[in-house]
């Protein structure tokens, strides 16, 4: 498995994923953050779909990540993105059967290369964490927010656990995009369906079907990443996701395993 | 010599498809074993199947003797490059292999050792999408040396190559099995597996039409003799002088083409002069491994 997941690693670390990626992350992290601060008495709003985020509501303890949370969901979508090209890839490239000869375990292949794209994940997140994080300290003295809340023992929790949350979720969307990616074996094909399914399907039915939200796996993984929903729990969208994550990696394990590599 | 691969009855079917029905034949050790057959014939998804990429319907296969049911016991010790050079185009050379060096376990250095070898070591940075055909199939065959193996599976390795490129691939595949490592490979260029094979399985529509050593499948062919007379009408007699011997011929471009041994060279020449013709042109064409393997296969040229 370690031997797996460090060669795997040679792949993530290719300049173009891995600079590219965790330049935008970083990137679109600081932007989105900048901002809640920089557009904080605009009358359009500051926060994502035109929410009002108030000065005090910023001076709270939640303050110092709230652009944090907000780019979650983007960080998700990334997740997914990278694990679907990095596992279909193997099928288009026709590398799929290089690596088995090299190892035949196939559980042992797929469960190195997804432990390595959840490190990848982390890091992401970790980049992601820093720069919303960096921003928000650099901008709130230019906009007269009281940070005394930011430095307290409270916070530290609440942005660990945050954190902590955040990483899941996006581990939630990259489990889909591996899965999607084996079963499907195209990368572009596995992004395009995984990401209107998730950004434009789910979005349409949980605003037609009421309540319909709490069955749609989108909704309930970037609910995981906000800690907790407004009807809906943490604790159901942890069960929930855990549930369909269950479903849709027991298919794709079964056919990686089971299926032959004809190509 | 031992059998370093055996397949019983390997069968593989897709639906109604039948892509190799009950294939059996033994690869022996230490030699080079050419594994021929038109496209579509079942090499593919053979070789797939010895490689535990494919699972079979029915039939069994061993090599090094472990079952391919359990292709971790025998992969550490096997080479493998199946239907042409497969890595990651925005990868270079060297890191393509040492993605496959780390899972594998083996050291950099082996990797370093082998871009020397196949003539990749000034291109080693380059991206593999950059490579020539040549040099993909060459970082193809590098990759495969990996392990340092005991058996060496290629499939098609010359494919693609120049005739400079396509030698010094024969060359290496000789070097290699004179080292001790048993090589299998399929190729549709006969003319190279004549001259690199120990061994032939020749397959068809997904069966083995002949398996055994390669000079015993051109001696299972007689050899044919090019007569020529200073006249034209010559031929017409030269002919009978066959027929008259038993043995068959006809008349193609201006020859005569007798079926028949090197032998009777000399016995026709001394007829021919005999019945006054004077023969500007004696010459023993051995068939080639294009003509017998056309011959068993039952195709044309």
């Amino acid at each position: 498995m370690i031997r797996v997941f460090r060669s795997e690693w040679r792949k993530l670390r290719r300049p173009t994923l891995f600079a590219g990626t965790l330049g935008i992350v970083l990137g679109l992290s600081v932007l989105i953050t900048a901002l809640l601060f920089v557009l904080l008495d605009a009358e359009g709003g500051n926060g994502p779909r035109g929410r009002v985020i108030t000065r005090e509501t910023l001076a709270l303890p939640s303050g110092l990540y709230l652009g944090f949370t907000n780019f979650a969901g983007l960080l998700g979508t990334i997740a997914l993105s990278v694990f679907a090209a990095q596992t279909a890839l193997e099928y288009t490239n026709g590398t799929l059967r290089n690596l088995l000869v090299r190892q035949p375990r196939r559980l042992v292949l797929l469960g190195g290369k997804y432990v390595a794209m959840c490190s990848f994940a982390l890091l992401t997140v970790i980049v992601s964490a820093i720069g919303s994080i960096g921003i928000s300290l650099l901008l709130a003295p230019t906009k007269d927010i009281n940070t005394d809340a930011w430095f307290t023992q409270s916070s530290f929790e609440l942005l660990y656990s945050n954190v902590g949350n955040v990483y899941l979720s996006a581990i939630a969307y990259g489990t889909v995009g591996m899965a999607v990616g084996i079963i499907l074996r195209s990368p572009i094909s596995s992004i395009s369906i995984s990401l209107a399914w998730i950004l434009i399907l789910e979005g349409i039915l949980s605003f037609t079907v009421d309540g319909l939200d709490k069955w749609l796996p989108g909704q309930l993984m970037s609910l995981i990443a906000e800690s907790s929903g407004g009807d809906i729990s943490y604790t159901y969208a942890l069960v929930g996701s855990a549930i369909y994550l269950a479903i849709f990696g027991g298919i794709a394990t079964t056919l990686f395993v089971k299926r032959d590599v004809a190509n | 010599m031992a059998a370093i691969i055996s397949a019983e009855n390997l069968t593989k079917k897709y639906g109604e498809l039948v892509a190799v029905d009950h294939v059996s034949f033994e690869i022996p050790s230490g030699a080079i074993t050419g594994f021929v057959g038109p496209n579509g014939a079942g090499k593919t998804t053979t070789i797939r199947m010895l490689l535990g990429l494919v699972k079979p319907s029915a039939g069994n296969a061993r090599i090094l003797e472990h079952s391919i049911t359990q292709p971790e016991a025998y992969l550490p010790f096997v080479g493998a490059m199946i239907e042409g050079p497969a890595f990651y185009p925005a990868l270079s050379g060297r890191e393509n292999l040492r993605v496959l060096a780390r899972l594998g376990d083996f050291p950099y250095e082996r990797v370093e050792e082998l871009l020397e070898l196949v003539g990749l070591a000034d291109r080693a940075t380059s991206k593999f999408k950059t490579y020539s055909l040549g040099m993909k199939q060459r970082l193809g065959i590098a990759a495969a040396l990996l392990p340092n193996p005991k058996v060496l599976i290629l499939d098609e390795p010359v494919n693609g190559l120049d005739p400079a490129g396509i030698h010094e691939v024969r060359n290496l595949l000789r070097a290699l099995a004179d080292s001790g490592i048993s090589i299998f490979v399929s190729s549709h260029i006969l003319s190279e597996l004549e001259v690199i094979a120990d061994h032939l399985v020749v397959v068809d529509h997904g069966k083995v039409l002949f398996q055994g050593a390669t000079k015993d499948l051109l001696a299972a062919h007689k050899p044919r003799l090019g007569v020529k007379g200073s006249s034209p009408t010559d031929l017409a007699l030269l002919q009978d002088i066959a027929t008259a011997a038993g043995f068959a011929s006809e008349i193609t471009d201006e020859q005569l083409v007798i079926t028949a041994p090197e032998s009777f060279a000399g016995e026709l020449n001394k007829r021919a002069f005999a019945s006054g013709i004077t023969l500007t042109l004696l010459q023993v064409t051995r068939p080639t491994l294009e003509e017998s393997f056309f011959e068993i296969t039952g195709g044309e040229k």
